[in-house]
């Protein structure tokens, strides 16, 4: 799939706001006042600015607001209501932690679960599509939730979750990659089932309905060589989880240095892992195109 | 209704007669032994002109066009449509001679006749007569044709097999040189060509022979299209 | 609403032939013009007389396949358009309510005054059958010409698909595929009509039929000279002729 930066950042950083914002809810961390409108502001400006690029990707703006209306059928819709009703209950949480020294720890653990339903409604979005085998799994929500909750963790300070949580993340990222490969090596689907052709024997294409480009190419026949993946696989790994680790280890004594090197290195990772999270998917249509 | 197929034809038979010396109208002389051998009244068969007069073995690959079917739903407006689907002809080729010559996909071929050459992007076809090569006809522009911008796949990737067909067959030595035409119609003898086909490599940027861009007479279409039709 | 119908009063669809299809892209080009004149924004091409890009309904692709039996290798265009699916993933998906299958004849449209351009339902459709259109922002796909098929102001012979109408080869067949006696049906039945990528559960109700088999050719088996030279009466004759 094509790998449209507005929706890697969308995702990468819209996930890391809501994950700030749960672990703020669960009182971690529990400072008030301005420390707390750092963190607020943080998490608001990464979970608005993430949903307002999304906006920005439509081709057809003007009816965004409808996208509210079927959240009984479309994990899209579903997404966009939970993230206003997430950011509207966090908000009086917020305001009592800033102005008011106060923490209702209710509404702040009804504020984390909401985050948490909103990146899953996201995840979701990619997990229900049978037409890209690679997302079509369990490893998809998997791996939106672990990314939210690791890099809300570096964000708020919580050195030793993150650890954990980085080594947790790290070990499946590598196995969903590699669930991925099976997937893509055992799909049913090829040139034969598609066309229905298979019966008579091996199906090609010598000619392309149409010899340049058009939408299906650009957006869903999306190619990278095997070397470049595995290199950019490399190049994740140790950005997003080994770095981030060894610095927080290495700097356990000024926690600050430590998380900012830390949270940078992830940044990198974790672009580069969502990157790879669309340019990898194979999807279906590309089978019709002999790719 | 019963179609009456006429396979005997009576008026070929006539010049033929003549040709064999009968009447009073006698063809010219130099035109005697070409009209007693192809002006039959049934259909006959007869080795391609060309091939008797070349080195078979030096040029041994046929070479087609097909006229694309999409083209005929219309010159006119519908161009831009028409472009999206057949915008670049590359040569097919048949497995036989595509590994022969280990062609890859996004290749070019130097293809030869007596008369000329062209150097082209090729394609394996497999569904195709082993000693056969073919591309679509009128796909291949000059630059600057059509009101097409320079960037046209046409002109660029696109080519025509025209370069390599000559109006006349080779000369004889005998300072004659006949029509590359069918005998009894006239109708340029194009399925005729042969030709030899090798790898190009390194393979050029665009389509050879390239000539330098034509200047359009009436300017360039819009950039894009969205009109209704009626409106 | 995205909701699908639990089931449509009629489903109507198309049926390829395969083994009639001769890849003269008429399907495609008809298409595309009737779909510039009614139904929604007009299909759009952009950079036309550079390197084009545009929008269609409808699509062929050229294929060959290699026999597993051993012989020659077969041309098959493959013309490829929305299926409207029993179970259309591209209608649950979309978050507007754009994307709906009508209960009536199962027809899935697209409601251009709801869309929002996301994109996603193309990205639910295996089949490629859904393009957005770079100009207009909504999201375009076979309408089964709904604008058609119940016109009045058309002649009878006309409120058929656009596609259809055209085919000059007669490989393109359009009826109520949940009718087991209408003639597309019988058509399916009579040739094996196929779904296209089954295993992906979306009950598509176009159907395709397949091509009859070929048969091999086997050299073997030329005929036997009857005679070299005639003889008798006939050889007789033959000379005879010859010296008038």
């Amino acid at each position: 799939m094509h790998p449209a930066p507005s929706v890697i950042f969308f995702t990468v950083f819209s996930g890391i706001g809501f994950g700030l914002l749960a672990w703020l809810g669960l009182g971690m961390p529990s400072m008030n006042g301005l420390v707390a409108f750092v963190f607020y502001f943080i998490g608001y400006a990464f979970a608005v600015g993430g949903l307002l690029s999304s906006v920005f990707h439509l081709a057809n703006k003007k009816n965004a607001i409808k996208s509210f209306s079927q959240w009984r059928t479309s994990w899209l819709s579903r997404e966009g209501v939970l993230a206003v009703v997430t950011l509207l209950t966090v908000a009086p949480y917020a305001i009592g932690r800033i102005f008011l020294d106060t923490t209702w720890e209710t509404l702040g653990l009804i504020g984390s679960v909401l985050c948490v339903l909103t990146v899953l409604s996201t995840s979701m979005i990619y997990t229900q599509l049978k037409t890209v085998p690679r997302w079509n799994s369990g490893f998809t929500p998997i791996l939106f939730l672990l990314y939210m909750v690791t890099g809300g963790a570096l964000f708020a300070g919580q050195v030793t979750a993150a650890t954990y949580l980085l080594i947790a993340l790290g070990i499946l990222q590598v196995l969903a990659w590699r669930d991925g490969d099976t997937r893509t090596v055992n799909n049913p689907t090829d040139l034969g089932t598609a066309t229905g052709l298979g019966h008579i024997g091996k199906v090609r294409q010598y000619e392309a309905p149409h010899t340049g480009e058009n939408y299906l190419l650009k957006e869903m026949v999306y190619q990278v060589a095997r070397k470049h993946v595995l290199k950019l696989r490399m190049i994740s790994f140790i950005t997003a989880f080994l770095l981030p680790i060894l610095a927080l280890m290495a700097f356990a004594d000024n926690a600050h240095i430590g998380g900012v090197i830390a949270i940078l290195m992830h940044l990198i990772g974790a672009v580069t892992s969502r990157w790879l999270f669309f340019a990898e998917a194979r999807h279906a249509v590309a089978t019709y195109y002999g790719k | 209704m019963p179609y009456l197929f006429q396979l005997y034809v009576e008026p070929m038979r006539k010049f033929q007669l003549a040709a064999e010396g009968h009447g009073e109208r006698q063809p010219p002389e130099h035109l005697r032994q070409r009209i007693k051998d192809t002006l039959d009244p049934l259909p006959i068969w007869y080795a391609p002109f060309e091939g008797t007069m070349i080195d078979e073995d030096e040029y041994p690959v046929h070479a087609l066009t097909q006229r694309p079917m999409a083209m005929y739903h219309s010159w006119g407006t519908q161009n831009a449509w028409l472009r999206q689907i057949h915008g670049r002809n590359p040569l097919y080729v048949p497995t036989k001679i595509w590994e022969a010559n280990d062609f890859q996909e996004g290749d070019w071929a130097k293809v030869t006749s007596h008369h000329g050459e062209i150097t082209v992007p090729v394609a394996h076809m497999a569904a195709l007569n082993e000693n056969t090569i073919w591309t679509w006809n009128a796909i291949g522009k000059r630059k600057g044709a059509w009101a097409l911008k320079e960037n046209a796949p046409e002109a660029n990737k696109g080519f025509l097999l025209n370069h390599l067909i000559h109006e006349l067959l080779p000369s004889k030595g005998d300072g004659m040189r006949w029509a590359n035409s069918d005998p009894i119609t006239g109708q340029a003898a194009w399925f005729d060509l042969k030709v030899k086909i090798q790898k190009a490599d390194p393979p050029p940027d665009v389509s050879q022979p390239s000539f330098d861009p034509i200047k359009s007479p009436v300017g360039q279409g819009p950039d894009d299209l969205a009109w209704e039709v009626g409106k | 609403m995205t909701a699908l119908p639990q089931k449509t009063d009629k489903k109507l669809g198309l049926v390829i032939d395969l083994d009639t299809c001769v890849g003269c892209h008429g399907c495609v080009t008809s298409c595309k013009g009737w779909n510039t004149q009614n139904y929604g924004a007009p299909l759009s091409d952009k950079d036309a007389y550079g390197d084009p890009s545009g929008t269609f309904l409808n699509r062929v692709h050229s294929y060959e396949v290699q026999p597993d039996n051993g012989g020659a290798a077969q041309t098959i265009h493959f013309p490829k358009s929305c299926l409207h699916c029993e179970d259309a993933p591209c209608v649950t998906v979309c978050p507007t309510g754009a994307s709906y299958k009508r209960e009536e004849d199962g027809i899935v449209l697209v409601n251009e005054n709801d869309c929002m351009g996301c994109g996603l339902c193309a990205w639910a459709c295996p089949y490629g059958a859904r393009e957005l259109d770079q100009i207009a922002g909504v999201m375009k796909k076979c309408t089964l010409c709904v604008d058609r098929i119940y016109n009045e102001n058309l002649p009878e012979e006309d409120r058929i698909p656009a596609c259809v109408r055209t085919c000059p080869a007669g490989a393109r067949h359009f009826g109520d595929l949940g009718d087991p006696n209408s003639d597309v049906s019988k058509l399916v039945a009579e040739r094996g009509g196929m779904d296209l990528m089954p295993e992906l559960g979306t009950k598509p109700v176009n159907k395709y039929l397949p091509p009859r088999p070929k048969d091999t050719l086997d050299c073997s088996q030329s005929l036997e000279p009857v005679a070299t030279e005639a003889t008798g009466f006939l050889g007789w004759l033959d000379k005879a002729l010859e010296k008038l």
